[in-house]
């Protein structure tokens, strides 16, 4: 059976996903790795066609940038609170959406779910609108408890605090998703055998529910932080990093210095670091779920 | 845990994050038919009183939205139909076909998946600005055409497709590309239907890499359209949210058409046709 014929055509059925993967993927890779040691920069003597090598140079630039370790610490920030929340919630919703009747199932999942497949640029259009202090939605519903105006994208102190809470509640339907199809396949005979000993709702929920679905949560978390440590569209549609750099996210600053300044090898240095911090906190996941099982 | 009372109580703890997940989405809808006098009315009207086209008129008028709208589906529409054709052309010969590297192959575009995006952002930019395909639906297309993600999916789909098929159709004297066709392509059709729904919805709503990809107006896409809305009309915000709907809409109307498919998250083996 393993003629050549057959052969010929494994190989033109691989083709073009493998021609893309070398030419899209692992090109750009190791171009990545290259370009933070090269200097693109007409003041240090080299060119977009012609860059000159630089050493450490530019990690050196980079790791002394105030302004970077401001965006380190925003898109941390931004991570540490939206990823957590969001997972919470959407597992929280998705134990109460498990058990309800089919349409019920189909009306929450379908409300969790649009605002998710509304693009980015969609809802922080919207949200631009809310968080405006004289006419937005938001400083209206403060008024009734005597609070506010807060000027959310305008203050250096609330404008981070203003696209946290805007991520935090828009992309739940992707996670309620996941964690209802992963609840649904506990088997109920679990629930039925803890029922026949006495066990509360939150026995269950904590003793039964939750370590069934470990691998899914951790799923969830990866996937969540890996997106956090990228995010960009908020920033660049509402705030444009500002005011004063208060909402300037690593992939932001990326943006600004690779295709405002044209600082390409700063930028690929830049983008190396994220890289790391992004393999970092991966396998730290990982290792913490892994003692956790032990 | 299969009382009925237990089942209200959750209903009525689950409505008050329906209410925070759809309020904007029903502002954003309410707010394009609103006039402009009822725009920036505080209180502000639940309703629209008065319906009005005048936020759709100005759009079209002073924006080239409905270029945008057309590159939007061109570019999602294009990368979907790659992505259907190549991803299950590779997942099947990576589950079902031996041949020298399958593994090998299989698990280096698998490691596709652990890389960011934007770490090839800059080197991909700079790749497709030599090879001309900048500013042009190229550039837009082709970096995304077969993915790691949807050959995953595919192979892990068409795994569980009994071998029989495949060797019936081959005694019968049925080509290479014919048991492709018209065995594989058929019966993989749910698990290409979730990959081609989720990349036509996430090259809709792609937004850095048609930002840097795109230099004319006339080459934008809907999500980069609206953000230069948001700066020509920082206060006018009947016209950005009629922008906003133009954009979402069809994202909606996808997705109540293939709810099935959305629901069906990631587990693509449970789809029942």
């Amino acid at each position: 059976m393993k003629n050549t014929n057959y052969l010929v055509w494994s190989y033109i059925f691989i083709l073009p996903a493998l021609a893309l993967f070398f030419l899209m993927t692992f090109y750009p890779v190791i171009q990545a790795a290259l370009m933070a040691f090269y200097s693109y920069d007409p003041f240090r003597g080299g060119s977009m066609g012609n860059p000159i090598f630089v050493g450490f140079d530019n990690f050196k630039e980079v790791l002394s940038d105030v302004i970077f370790w401001k965006s380190i610490k925003n898109t941390l920030i931004y991570t540490f609170f939206v990823v957590p929340v969001t997972t919470v919630i959407t597992l929280f919703l998705a134990y109460f959406i498990t058990p309800l009747h089919r349409k019920w199932q189909t009306f929450f999942k379908s409300v969790f779910y649009l605002p998710s497949i509304a693009s980015d640029a969609v809802i922080a259009l919207i949200w631009f609108w809310i968080f405006n202090p004289m006419f937005g939605l938001l400083n209206y519903f403060l008024s009734f408890f005597g609070l506010g105006p807060i000027f959310w994208l305008g203050d250096t102190n609330w404008a981070l605090f203003s696209i946290i809470l805007m991520m935090s509640v828009s992309y739940w339907g992707m996670n309620v998703i996941i964690f209802t199809v992963a609840f649904d396949n506990i088997p109920n005979s679990l629930y039925e055998a803890a029922d026949i000993d006495g066990a509360t709702f939150t026995q269950k929920f904590f003793r039964i529910s939750l370590p069934m679905i470990k691998p899914t949560i951790l799923f969830i978390l990866v996937m969540g932080t890996i997106n956090a440590l990228q995010i960009f569209t908020p920033m660049y549609m509402m705030t444009q990093g500002g005011p004063n750099y208060a909402t300037t996210s690593v992939v932001y600053l990326i943006y600004e210095t690779a295709f405002r300044n044209q600082r390409l090898g700063i930028a690929a240095a830049q983008s190396f670091i994220l890289f790391l911090i992004i393999i970092v906190f991966t396998i730290l996941q990982f290792k913490i779920v892994q003692t956790e099982q032990d | 845990m299969k009382l009925k009372r237990n089942k209200i109580a959750y209903i009525i703890i689950l409505l008050p994050f329906a209410f925070i997940s759809i309020i904007p989405l029903y502002w954003m809808f309410i707010s394009a038919f609103k006039d402009p006098a009822s725009i920036i009315k505080m209180p502000p009207d639940w309703i629209v009183l008065n319906p009005t086209l005048k936020n759709f008129i100005s759009l079209f008028q002073s924006s080239k939205i409905l270029r945008w709208f057309i590159n939007s589906v061109v570019v999602a529409g294009f990368v979907t139909a790659g992505n259907i054709i190549f991803d299950t052309m590779a997942g099947y010969a990576f589950a079902k076909r031996k041949f020298f590297g399958n593994k090998l192959f299989f698990w280096l575009i698998m490691g596709g998946l652990m890389i960011p995006s934007q770490i090839t952002l800059i080197p991909l930019f700079l790749l497709m600005l030599n090879l001309g395909f900048y500013n042009n639906y190229a550039g837009l297309i082709i970096p995304t055409i077969a993915t790691p993600f949807g050959i995953f999916l595919m192979k892990q789909f068409i795994e569980t497709i009994p071998m029989d098929l495949e060797s019936a159709a081959r005694i019968d004297g049925a080509s290479e590309m014919q048991i492709f066709w018209k065995v594989i392509f058929p019966l993989s059709r749910p698990a290409w239907t979730v990959t081609g729904l989720f990349h036509f919805v996430a090259n809709w709503n792609s937004f850095l890499w048609p930002l840097i990809m795109v230099d004319s107006d006339a080459m934008r896409t809907l999500p980069i359209g609206l953000s230069t809305l948001k700066s020509q009309y920082s206060v006018d915000f009947g016209i950005m949210m009629a922008g906003a709907v133009f954009a979402a809409l069809p994202m909606f109307i996808v997705f109540f058409v293939f709810q099935k498919y959305f629901f069906a998250g990631l587990t693509v083996g449970s789809i029942k046709e």
